[in-house]
């Protein structure tokens, strides 16, 4: 079975291995990115990134690290879906998208009535600022009370609210007086509310003014923030790379040390500028492939063998299944969980293939040292 | 490979030994001096100081938690790259690696998480998995949980207790269990802004000291070697002493552990209504056998407070510095993390540090009195050997009293303490008691059969330098740490207890899961080969 192609010829695997290697070491900036998330292939390409010299990125990247930027900045409540699920009696989303960027999330949320805590037994009241223009209906059969508001509004929207809540005075805006105060009323009623939005959907001002509405109810009442990522795997590599090297994505070792700038280590970035010479990738297929780096060498990991069109320097395949546990940030449990054992592969998988080529790369080092 | 560490000064005091002697190295354990061979390496240790590896019982160093101050903070993390060796956070440990190599260049072996919550006890033996050299182990906290709780007030026997501990224990892979401000958590979250030792958890109607007794009960009744692990009410909050007080008090001759009693032992007397009751705690903890305490000594700089008390994390947040943090909602205990600055010009941080001191130097029985600083709610573990040294040395404590604000020297009865440490009683603190405290019987010594951790420190006047950076450190037979530098990078295990579950609690919690939530439960389980090592666990017998 043939696991490895050079220039789109069929190669011994070890051969491919050390080609890799060698492109690496040769690399003057390799970029290592693409879809990836389970912790096993994150340790192995942050292992590997580091080794080189690299700047790591993922794919999603972006869904997740706004998000975290406006956390550092600012902090925040944050509640975990299974509690918020049980307990919450009050619902408020935020934005027009709040509830595609992760609908089973919003489904497991949704579906049950709270059995926990003061709002046990209650009905749960869903509101939605700045909603689509058609709500969708809610699972459980749910009825929602909108808010309208512009999208561009929601920043000031919110403001007016953080205001109404704290009993301090507000000028005109997007919404009505009298609205505000009777929403301020409604949401300082709640016995645990819960702010749901996408983190990936709205800007960080936005999310800055939301997480000071939250922190402001919560002086006489409880709520908390539901944040959907809209990409669990990404979270996920954040979180492996914070343990890891300190920082979330993205990262750069250029220095010998592990850096982070969101913006020096966007992979499309470096490859528009042309400060990356090399692109390792992790994906699916050719389809894969940001059109960003389709002009650059790249080395090719992927589960689907199929040829590509325009063959990468280097390819090889890996296993799309796993024998043992696989390791991945699951937003429903809020945290890590493992994956039920599948089929054996006669592939490698993505963290034995890029294990490899770091021990290639290493020994390639000694050798020269030697 | 036979090792002799030859002509050190061991200091041993499970087996009596405070004086010169050779300690031979086999097969990753100490063993009894051979008749014949010769050894294959000899490392002299003629001038310096040989104890068994350190082991610190209470060091919050991998969580979800702990990532959220990484994230919270990466200011943090960036001045200590730019600055390594004069910037206070550069001493914080701040990566899983890190972690690892800090505490092996200072001479540990074995390090406690204490705070794994169930739901995410994956993410914490992943990120233990990444912590280098040195063994690690984790416990589990239960007392915020709906299923503990509603145990309780269905009036469930306390075999259902013990097999639902049982089993989590068994699914978190924990070494111990503890409780965090038991039912405050739970009760935070139906808005109660205080809540100490005989409120009740609304809706569940069981007060805090039930739940700290009936985990208590279950623990004991297991057989776990640990005794429950209590972090009790109102912790940090002048007055916070009468809960320490009242939790002691409640042991009833079982065994308890308190941790990090220095945020208990603040009274609300003088004019700044926030004074010291380390005097009376450490009078109630010496009359009192059954009870075993660690510190949580304040050290100054600025550090964070990690901590699944969700309701006293929330009550201190506008303390934070930086003004920014974050709480956490989960489902069971939660938890918050706020950075603070404990600044030595301060009244209430400098009294903090004296509390600290006066428990350390009051409590008399060093097998009873754990040194931590909380890593990195007092202080980063990286500050120990300074503790070290303020113990050890009464000078070294009149120094630092003269840089503190005279209303703060006044408050605290440190002046007039004399005792000094030796470092007997350091090995005691440090190595021996740890390890009978957590049920590690090949552990803590140098006995024949003792599992060769072994810590060799250069002695000299300056005690902080002595322990900042060990001679050698020997893990599992193998040199690892030379000169206070790491030579060889490996990995430990994670020690577990071997907890047999009941398979009818385990189809309990599957039903529990399924109806609750929807999801299963074996996403609580931490799988033997998730974690990325050849072998990731060492098993611990229970008692």
């Amino acid at each position: 079975m043939t696991t490895a192609w050079i220039d789109g010829e069929a190669a011994e695997h070890a051969a491919a291995i050390a080609a890799a290697a060698g492109r690496i070491r040769a690399s003057r900036h390799p970029l290592f990115t693409g879809d990836y998330g389970d912790v096993a292939t994150t340790r192995a390409l942050l292992r590997l990134a580091a080794q080189a010299g690299g700047a790591v990125d993922q794919q999603n990247a972006a869904a997740a690290l706004g998000w975290l930027s406006v956390l550092r900045e600012t902090g925040s409540f944050v509640g975990a879906p299974a509690e918020i699920r049980r307990r919450a009696d009050m619902l408020l989303f935020v934005g027009p998208n709040a509830l595609q960027a992760a609908p089973e999330l919003a489904d497991f949320v949704l579906t049950e009535q709270p059995d926990l805590g003061r709002g046990k037994g209650g009905p749960r009241r869903v509101l939605w600022l700045g909603g689509p223009a058609a709500l969708p209906d809610l699972p459980g059969g749910g009825r929602v009370e909108a808010v309208a508001c512009a999208p561009g509004q929601l920043r000031a929207a919110l403001s007016m609210l953080r205001a109404g809540v704290s009993g301090q005075r507000f000028g005109k805006g997007p919404l009505a007086t009298d609205v505000i105060h009777a929403l301020a009323v409604t949401l300082r009623e709640a016995r645990f509310g819960a702010l749901v939005f996408a983190a990936c959907d709205l800007d960080e001002l936005d999310l800055e003014m939301l997480l000071g509405l939250v922190a402001d109810l919560n002086a006489e009442t409880r709520w908390t923030t539901l944040p959907l990522s809209g990409d669990p795997a990404a979270f996920g590599a954040a979180q492996v790379a914070t343990w890891t090297a300190g920082w979330p994505l993205r990262l750069g070792f250029g220095r010998g040390v592990p850096e982070h700038d969101l913006w020096r280590f966007d992979g499309a970035r470096l490859a528009a500028s042309g400060e990356c010479d090399l692109v390792v990738h992790l994906g699916s297929g050719e389809a894969d492939l940001p059109e960003a780096f389709r002009e650059l060498p790249l080395i090719a990991v992927t589960s689907d063998a199929t040829a590509w069109r325009s063959e990468p320097a280097i390819r090889f395949t890996v296993a799309s299944t796993s024998a043992g546990h696989l390791i991945r940030f699951n937003e429903l449990w809020g945290s890590f969980v493992a994956a039920a054992p599948g089929t054996a592969s006669d592939r490698p998988s993505p963290a034995e293939l890029l294990d490899g080529i770091a021990e290639a790369l290493d020994a390639a080092s000694q050798e020269e040292a030697a | 490979m036979l090792t002799c560490l030859k002509g050190g000064h061991v200091v041993d005091p499970v087996a009596g030994l405070d004086g010169p002697a050779d300690l031979w190295v086999e097969d990753g354990r100490v063993v009894e001096a051979p008749d014949g061979p010769r050894p294959d390496r000899i490392i002299d240790c003629a001038g310096l100081v040989v104890m068994a590896g350190a082991i610190d019982i209470h060091s919050h160093i991998a969580s979800g938690h702990v990532n959220t101050a990484r994230l919270l903070l990466p200011e943090f993390h960036k001045a200590f790259q730019a600055r390594p060796g004069a910037t206070k956070l550069s001493q914080i440990g701040w990566t899983a690696e890190e972690t690892g190599l800090r505490y092996a260049e200072m001479g540990f072996t074995l390090v406690v998480e204490p705070a794994m919550a169930p739901s995410s006890a994956l993410h914490s033996h992943l990120e233990l998995a990444d912590i280098p050299i040195i063994d690690k182990a984790a416990l589990v906290v239960l007392g915020n949980d709906d299923v503990l709780l509603s145990l309780m007030r269905a009036g469930e026997s306390p075999q259902a207790i013990e097999d639902y501990v049982a089993w989590t224990v068994g699914s978190a892979r924990a070494l111990g269990v503890k409780t965090i401000n038991a039912g405050g958590s739970a009760a935070f979250k139906d808005n109660v802004r205080a809540f100490s030792i005989d409120d009740e958890v609304p809706d569940y109607g069981v007060t805090s000291r039930a739940i700290v007794k009936t985990l208590q009960s279950a623990v004991t009744g297991l057989k776990i070697p640990h005794p429950l692990h209590v972090h009790c009410n109102n912790l940090g909050i002048a007055g916070s002493a009468d809960s320490a007080a009242a939790t002691i008090q409640s042991a009833e001759g079982l065994p308890l552990h308190l941790a990090h009693l220095q945020f208990y032992g603040y009274g609300a007397g003088g004019k700044r209504g926030f004074s010291s009751e380390g005097q009376r705690l450490a009078e109630l903890v010496n009359a009192r056998p059954e009870i075993t305490v660690d510190i949580g000594q304040v050290m100054f700089g600025p550090t964070v407070t990690i901590s699944s008390d969700e309701l006293r994390q929330f009550a201190g947040r506008t303390a934070g510095s930086p003004g920014k943090y974050v709480i956490m909602d989960g489902e069971a205990n939660g938890g918050g993390v706020v950075p603070i600055d404990y600044k030595e010009t301060s009244y209430y941080s400098a009294l903090q540090w004296a509390i600290g001191l006066e428990l350390f130097l009051l409590i008399k029985d060093p097998w009873r009195v754990f040194f931590t600083t909380d890593h990195p709610n007092g202080a980063p573990f990286t500050a120990y050997p300074e503790l070290f040294a303020l113990l050890m040395d009464r000078d070294v404590r009149a120094r630092w009293l003269e840089m503190l604000p005279d209303a703060a020297v006044k408050a605290t009865c440190l002046t007039e303490l004399d005792r000094e440490y030796t470092l007997a009683e350091i090995a005691i603190m440090t190595r021996a008691a740890p390890a009978r405290l957590l049920g590690l019987p090949d552990r803590g010594h140098l006995s024949p059969g003792a599992v060769a951790d072994i810590a060799v420190y250069r002695p000299g006047e300056d005690k902080a330098q002595m322990f900042a950076s060990a001679a050698w450190l020997l893990k599992d037979g193998e040199v690892v740490v030379e000169n206070g530098a790491v030579t060889r990078r490996r990995f430990g295990k994670a020690l577990a207890l071997k907890a047999e579950t009941d398979a009818a609690m385990g189809r309990r919690m599957e039903r529990y899961m399924q109806d609750r939530y929807g999801l299963p439960a074996h996403w609580f389980a931490v799988p033997q080969d998730a974690l990325g090592r050849e072998t990731p666990f060492g098993w611990v017998d229970m008692r």
